[in-house]
């Protein structure tokens, strides 16, 4: 195992921020760390990367301790905070030659990662200007970049998405799969459940400081109550009787007696049908097609980190993802 | 006022008080510096100053060691005696004494045959008064003091001419000579220099930790911290860069008083580069030092200028610490940045030589060492 944490802890004057974690980390795999705000992830991430003595537990880098502020240990952890860590005043590539040289790399060696880097989250032609003049995004990108310089063999990443634009992050996404094909071990801290599910092989839920779940997606899926909720979206205009009070279409109380049918109701255009079972979804589709109703759209809920939390704890989230 | 107004209002008070540091510095900084120049300029006891002086009898009659004394039972000299006119000259130069009175050989005989002779006195004989430049109120105080004794210790050898000698004038003179570099005397110039220097310096220094708690809060030092960095790397690592921009602030500020007002070094120049790098350690380990007592940004700006202002005022910076009263002359010598003033003031104006640094050069090393290993076992990665 690459990372190997158990029964870490943590504590803030009273509060226990990180209470009894343990997972692992594979090479050539990614592994999810999902929570809420306030879970605890940040302070475990930064007890991983040596930032934050632990109270108790271990962390251990290929089998070995972690120890010691100038630990070389340190050189094969690659650390993407959460929090921006850029000098803005400096340029890209000012920024990036600073914290290489953290690492003691060579020059030419530390001029090869920078492109390498550079080119990886699309700054290369950026990397001349000054990180002020760079929009939030990019600013991420670069935050990330910074970790790759020294090669690292497990690269931990604490929500490096937030900002992002939706095609960055699927670039970001593609290099780091790339990444964990070469070998690399990944930990991936986010809100969303859709990140981990797209790159992790393993998510590890966490709450009150404490791991509520560790399995695989399919795992955590066989956990959560069969999605049992059809919505469809009317096409209202081609309706055959268009119904006076939108909220209540002539066919709806009919719909609601149809066998499979738990409860049926309209909103702004939006049928909502809960089924006693997933199977009875197209004899609903069927049954609109059978009145006259258009629809435009139709889909069933899938897993999301909401419903998984929810089916696990018996709460919500506190807090909606940002 | 609207509620709006008062609202705000009453938004600032709160974060001005929750403000320790800020409110110190806004009420007990101008009060201190108001009691600073109300005992410097004047106030502050009226006793009567004491003059550090020191005399020097080449003469060795009857009526010279009558007059050395009068001199040593003067209750504001206090004179000591020393042998030679050089070591009385030393004396002042470096600021052991205020002021020396030579008198010369053959004082009491050529001042009788003056007394005695019918033309006015030509041929007087002279007391030199040695006086260091920035002491202008003690040598004029020491002067006095001296005109009063000399007649009644010349009085028993010259009988009946002495009371000649009231209407037709002093049998004696003074010569004033004032111990500076190339006795040109005090250089307002090359003092200004250091003491702004030595000010802005500081100022920078506080700037710069601000920097590192800046650097703090934005995760920086996360960032540091996650690779294989020691503390003590971080902290030897800011102690020259900032050490490096005050050497730099240094050479210029010289620099630019030599072609604007003509300043020269005319002590020793290794001296005076070795007070400018050991002063430049202090600056930049002071300023890591407050970095680890500040939290925000905010607080340790208003502390550290506290501290620069009143170590600046303490150092002599302002005005020279010869106006200041006898017991605070004393007191500053505990401040780091009198001895920086000092040493710079002494390489510079005062024409000294190396050995003179020696002094200064070590208690400003001492003081820098204190500062950074102070620095380095207060220092936190995070908050
Ligand atoms: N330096 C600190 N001092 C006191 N409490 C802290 C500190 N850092 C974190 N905490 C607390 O510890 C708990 C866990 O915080 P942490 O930052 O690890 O959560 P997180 O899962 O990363 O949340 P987010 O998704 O918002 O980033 C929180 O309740 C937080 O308030
Ligand atoms: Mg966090």
């Amino acid at each position: 195992m690459l990372l190997e944490v158990s029964e870490l802890r943590k504590r803030y004057g009273k509060l226990t921020a990180v209470d009894g974690v343990g997972f692992g980390v594979a090479a050539g795999t990614c592994t999810g760390l999902l929570g809420p705000n306030g879970a605890g992830k940040t302070t475990t991430v930064s007890m991983i990367a040596g930032l934050l003595a632990p109270d108790a537990g271990r962390v251990l880098i290929d089998g070995q301790l972690l120890g010691g502020e100038t630990s070389p240990l340190k050189r094969r952890v690659g650390l993407v905070p959460q929090d921006l860590a850029l000098y803005e005043e400096l340029t890209a590539r000012e920024n990036l030659t600073f914290f290489g040289s953290l690492y003691r790399l060579e020059r030419d060696a530390l001029a090869r990662a920078m492109d390498e880097a550079l080119a990886f989250v699309g700054l290369l032609d950026r990397a001349g200007d000054r990180v002020k003049t760079y929009s939030g995004g990019m600013k991420r990108r670069l935050n990330l970049a910074a970790a790759l310089l020294h090669d690292p063999d497990l690269l931990i990443l604490d929500e490096p998405t937030v900002g992002v634009d939706p095609q960055s992050r699927s670039a970001i996404f593609d290099n780091l799969e790339a990444l964990r094909a070469r070998g690399k071990g990944i930990l991936y801290t986010t809100h969303y459940m859709e990140e981990a599910e797209r790159l992790c092989q393993r998510i590890v839920i966490v709450d009150h400081g404490k791991v509520i779940a560790d399995d695989d997606l399919r795992g955590l899926e066989r956990r959560l109550p069969e999605s049992r909720r059809l919505t469809v979206d009317l096409d209202v205009v081609l309706a055959r009787d268009p119904a006076p009070d939108a909220a209540a279409p002539a066919w709806l109380a009919e719909l609601a007696r149809e066998p499979g049918v738990e409860a049926a109701a309209v909103a702004a255009g939006r049928l909502t049908v809960d089924l006693a079972e997933l199977s009875r979804a197209p004899a609903v589709l069927a049954f609109l097609s059978a009145h006259g109703q258009p629809f435009t759209h139709f889909a069933t809920e899938r897993a999301d980190l909401e419903s998984i939390f929810l089916a696990l704890t018996g709460r919500t989230l506190r807090d909606q993802a940002a | 006022m609207t509620r709006l107004t008062r609202a705000l209002v009453r938004k600032d008070l709160r974060l001005f008080l929750t403000d320790r540091r800020a409110v110190i510095v806004s009420f007990a900084l101008p009060a201190l510096l108001a009691l600073f120049f109300g005992a410097t300029l004047g106030g502050g006891g009226q006793k009567p100053p004491k003059v550090a002086t020191a005399v020097v009898d080449l003469d060795g009659s009857a009526a010279s060691k009558r007059l050395v004394a009068a001199l040593a039972a003067d209750p504001v000299l206090g004179a000591t005696v020393v042998a030679t006119a050089d070591e009385a000259r030393d004396l002042v130069r470096h600021e052991r004494a205020e002021v020396a009175f030579v008198i010369p050989a053959g004082f009491a005989g050529d001042a009788a045959a003056a007394a005695a002779s019918a033309e006015d006195h030509s041929a007087r004989p002279a007391v030199t008064v040695l006086s260091d430049p920035t002491r202008g109120l003690s040598t004029s105080v020491a002067r006095g003091e001296l005109e009063r004794a000399v007649m009644p210790a010349l009085a028993p050898d010259l009988g009946a001419e002495a009371t000649r000698c009231a209407t037709r004038g002093l049998p004696y003179e003074t010569t004033m000579s004032s111990v500076g570099s190339g006795d040109s005397g005090f250089d307002y110039g090359a003092h200004a220099l250091a003491g702004m220097g030595i000010q802005f310096i500081l100022i920078g220094a506080i700037d710069s930790a601000v920097g590192l708690i800046t650097d703090r809060q934005r995760g920086l030092l996360k960032r540091i911290h996650a690779a294989p960095v020691a503390r003590r790397t971080l902290i030897l690592s800011r102690l020259l860069s900032g050490a490096l921009i005050a050497l730099a602030v240094l050479a210029f500020l010289y620099l630019f008083g030599h072609f604007t007002m003509g300043v020269t070094i005319a002590g020793s120049a290794l001296g005076f580069g070795l007070v400018a790098v050991s002063f430049s350690l202090v600056a930049s380990s002071v300023g890591l030092l407050v970095a680890t007592f500040g939290k925000t940004p905010q607080a340790t700006r208003g502390f550290g200028i506290f501290i620069v202002l009143i170590a600046t005022m303490l150092s002599g910076a302002w005005f020279p610490t010869a106006f200041f009263p006898g017991w605070l002359q004393d007191a500053t010598k505990l401040v780091p940045t009198r001895w920086a003033v000092d040493g710079l003031d002494a390489m510079s104006w005062r024409g000294l030589g190396l050995a003179d640094a020696l002094l200064p050069v070590g208690v400003l090393l001492l003081t820098a060492l204190i500062c950074t290993t102070w620095a380095t076992w207060r220092f936190r990665w995070d908050d």
